[in-house]
């Protein structure tokens, strides 16, 4: 019985990650759905699961000799149950929200910019940096506006993007392109 | 103190919860009602702690439903749970008046307040829990909270990040559970008086393999806290938390990863080999502090900046547990007693920066530090509470930061191994890395260039909440001996464990019988494999 429960644990453990690594949101829910159960089993099993065809709360056939099994786990498995269909439904009306927002259920092709500003102001700089003139238009315009002490400051952000490895050279294209090009989201993606 | 009256910070935040969420429409009535609750929960924490560390043996526990242990759930409060409601409640209130000025119609209608006492229910839960399998309750508690204040008005930022958040944390809760039934499997027990008991008197394959499950549940904290090699969610998801709120997430969240890491590795697993885990988290600490300190050079936004700092930090406090592998008492006391030191001082300093952030970023309209500039010029107040944070967080002197890193390092030097000292040194160059990530906002941010004309004065009243926590971290530095003393008092209770066991009831008459029972059960395993269960 031992090695029985152990293969299925292991089973659906392994499956779980398989699917947790697919990219697509529904495969994730489901990897979720098997690590859960992999771990419920695993209760069961620390709560010494007797033998097939017994029934799962008595450690013997036999009135008798029978000792009710220990009730703690089956409790146990109860609450990490009702936690785990609570996170999966929020987890599955997410991955619906983000599937309406981006029209995608890849995770790989979600957006990278990951700052606080609102997505059609991302899109905006986005749509500037691929476009030069405009970009240059807009400095200009920005430049005019400012005061003489200000206008210093383009400058000096042109001076510290060359000394940036991870900026693009490209002329006032510092300021305004996607925020999430620099640093970690670049890194991990 | 009557014993029942410790869950208290449990209940407060919980029918607060409720209530908030009956009143939701109501701004104005939501607002004062949250502030005075947050304000009470801290009055009560702090008395708490002083009716606790008063007393002859430091410790209160009670069981819940009157079931004594080992069947009934534990709830127990030492002098480090009680530092921590101190720090969860009173970093809490902060933050939450701070949002006062931050947080928008839309947001609040959203649940936010009734959202924020949700995760102090969860963060005051984990603190007083005396079980693992409640603490592993609690933790969820928390993370619904987080999960629903982290994407609270649901752009798509917020609530992609949040997906992220959510999808690793489930997977990091089932791995919890599964350690926890590993656990319950090998001990019999999940009370975490009752465990330091057991696992005490274990010894050969038994202790292996008590050793051998709780580095599953090493992984799960390690997560939480987010040490090196798994800390990748952290500088992602920080960022799009509502501002004001990410102060209490950047101070309390993962503490809460480091508290379970002290009060399960340190106290709780006493077995033969148990230092195992603690090495582990050595070499991790000399990780994780240089790499979130290495991420932090190359980010170029305030929040994201302090997000990978909160990791590097995170190593400081992983750090103090690991010197406890050291078998000497001196090193033990002194390498703790530093850790809950540096953790008071790292929840408010950090959540200092972060309210800092928050306003300097309303001041020069962003928080992207190319586009900054000239928060001197316009702000001097903001760039006097940011100095102080920051010289803080990287430890010069006379702020708390210096003294934290002082006596851990002290620690580390007087284990004498060679680990520890490489270790040390990794310690040193981050704090000098720390102060150059620093020099860098301080640089851009404040110094530069002014980088607009016209500066709104509605960031005035976030400054005093801010200033509470900046002469928290003064006062802790320059009037420390309280405090340290403090830290060294409940630093005892945490590696001698006996007033602990005995404050939970029943657990005194438990740990009599414990020898006989370990006889007992050393036969019945001999005799019936597979039915140690059905003996208890």
């Amino acid at each position: 019985m031992e090695l029985l429960m152990a293969l299925v644990i292991g089973v659906l453990f392994a499956a779980g990650t398989y699917l947790l690594l697919r990219p697509n949101f529904i495969r994730v829910v489901m990897g979720l759905g098997l690590y859960s159960n992999a771990a419920n089993m695993l209760l069961i099993a620390s709560g010494g699961y007797k033998a097939i065809g017994l029934s799962p709360f008595v450690t013997s056939e036999d009135a008798q000799t029978s000792v009710m099994m220990d009730p703690l786990p089956p409790d146990i498995i109860l609450t990490a149950i009702v936690i785990s269909f609570a996170v999966g439904a929020l987890f599955l009306t997410l991955c619906y929200r983000v599937y309406l927002d981006h029209g995608t259920d890849n995770p790989e092709e979600l957006p990278n910019d990951e700052m606080d500003e609102r997505d059609s102001d991302a899109a905006q700089a986005r749509a500037q940096t691929q476009d030069l003139e405009a970009t240059k238009a807009t400095e200009e315009t920005a430049s005019d506006e400012n005061e003489p002490a200000a206008r210093s400051l383009p400058d000096v952000v042109q001076e510290l993007a060359k000394d940036d490895p991870q900026a693009p050279h490209e002329p006032g294209g510092d300021e305004l392109r996607p925020r999430g090009a620099t640093g970690l989201n670049g890194a991990t993606a | 103190m009557a014993p029942q009256l410790i869950i208290l910070p449990i209940l407060i935040p919980a029918f607060a919860a409720a209530l908030l969420a009956l009143l939701r429409g109501c701004l104005r009535l939501e607002k004062v009602l949250a502030a005075l609750t947050a304000l009470g929960l801290t009055g009560v924490s702090v008395w708490m702690l002083m009716a606790i560390d008063g007393s002859d043996t430091g410790v209160v526990g009670t069981v819940l439903g009157g079931w004594e242990a080992p069947y009934g759930i534990a709830m127990v409060a030492d002098r480090l749970a009680c530092i921590m409601l101190c720090l969860s409640s009173g970093v809490g209130a902060v933050a939450l008046i701070y949002t006062f000025w931050t947080v928008t119609e839309t947001q609040q209608r959203h649940f936010f307040y009734p959202l924020f006492f949700v995760v102090i229910l969860g963060c005051n839960w984990a603190f007083l829990s005396g079980d693992l399998f409640n603490l592993f309750v609690s933790y969820e508690v928390m993370l619904i909270g987080s999960y629903g204040m982290m994407m609270v008005g649901a752009s798509k930022p917020q609530v992609r990040q949040t997906m992220k958040y959510i999808g690793l944390n489930a997977v990091g809760s089932t791995i919890f559970v599964a350690a926890v039934g590993l656990i319950y499997a090998t001990t019999g027990t999940l009370n975490m008086a009752d465990l330091a008991v057991r696992t005490a008197t274990l010894e050969g394959d038994q202790a292996a393999m008590v050793t051998a499950c709780s580095t599953v549940l090493l992984t799960v904290f390690a997560m939480k806290t987010a040490a090196w090699p798994l800390y990748f969610w952290l500088p992602d998801s920080y960022p799009v938390v509502p501002a004001g709120a990410n102060g209490f997430y950047a101070g309390l969240l993962t503490k809460v990863g480091v508290y379970s890491l002290l009060r399960v590795f340190v106290m709780v697993f006493r077995q033969p080999g148990s230092e195992f885990a603690l090495e582990v988290l050595l070499v991790l600490s000399g990780f994780t502090m240089l790499f979130g300190v290495l991420g932090a050079m190359c980010q170029w936004e305030i929040r994201r900046i302090l997000s990978w700092h909160i990791i590097s930090q995170v190593g400081y406090m992983v750090m103090g547990i690991g010197l406890v592998s050291i078998a000497n008492d001196e090193v033990k006391t002194l390498a703790i007693a530093g850790t809950i030191f540096y953790i008071v001082h790292h929840i408010v300093v950090k959540s200092c920066l972060f309210l800092v952030g928050g306003i300097a970023g309303k001041v020069a309209g962003t928080q992207e530090l190319k586009k900054m500039g000239g928060v001197l010029d316009m702000a001097p107040g903001v760039a006097g509470l940011f100095i102080i944070a920051s010289f803080s967080l990287a430890g010069l002197p006379p702020f708390s930061g210096f003294l934290a890193k002082f006596v851990l390092l002290k620690a580390g030097l007087a284990g004498g191994t060679t680990l520890a000292y490489i270790i040390v040194a990794v310690a040193i160059v981050t704090s000098f890395f720390t102060l150059y990530s620093m020099t860098k906002i301080w640089g851009y941010a404040f110094w530069r260039n002014r980088c607009k004309e016209s500066v709104s004065r509605n960031y005035r009243g976030m400054m005093v909440p801010t200033a509470v926590l900046v002469v928290v971290t003064v006062v802790m530095g320059v009037w420390a001996q309280p405090f340290s003393q403090l830290a060294s008092r409940a630093a005892t209770t945490v590696i001698e464990p006996t007033a602990y066991i005995e404050s939970v009831p029943g657990m005194a008459r438990e740990r009599d019988e414990a020898d006989d029972r370990q006889a007992e059960r050393a036969t019945s395993i001999a005799s019936k494999p597979n039915n140690t269960e059905a003996v208890r």
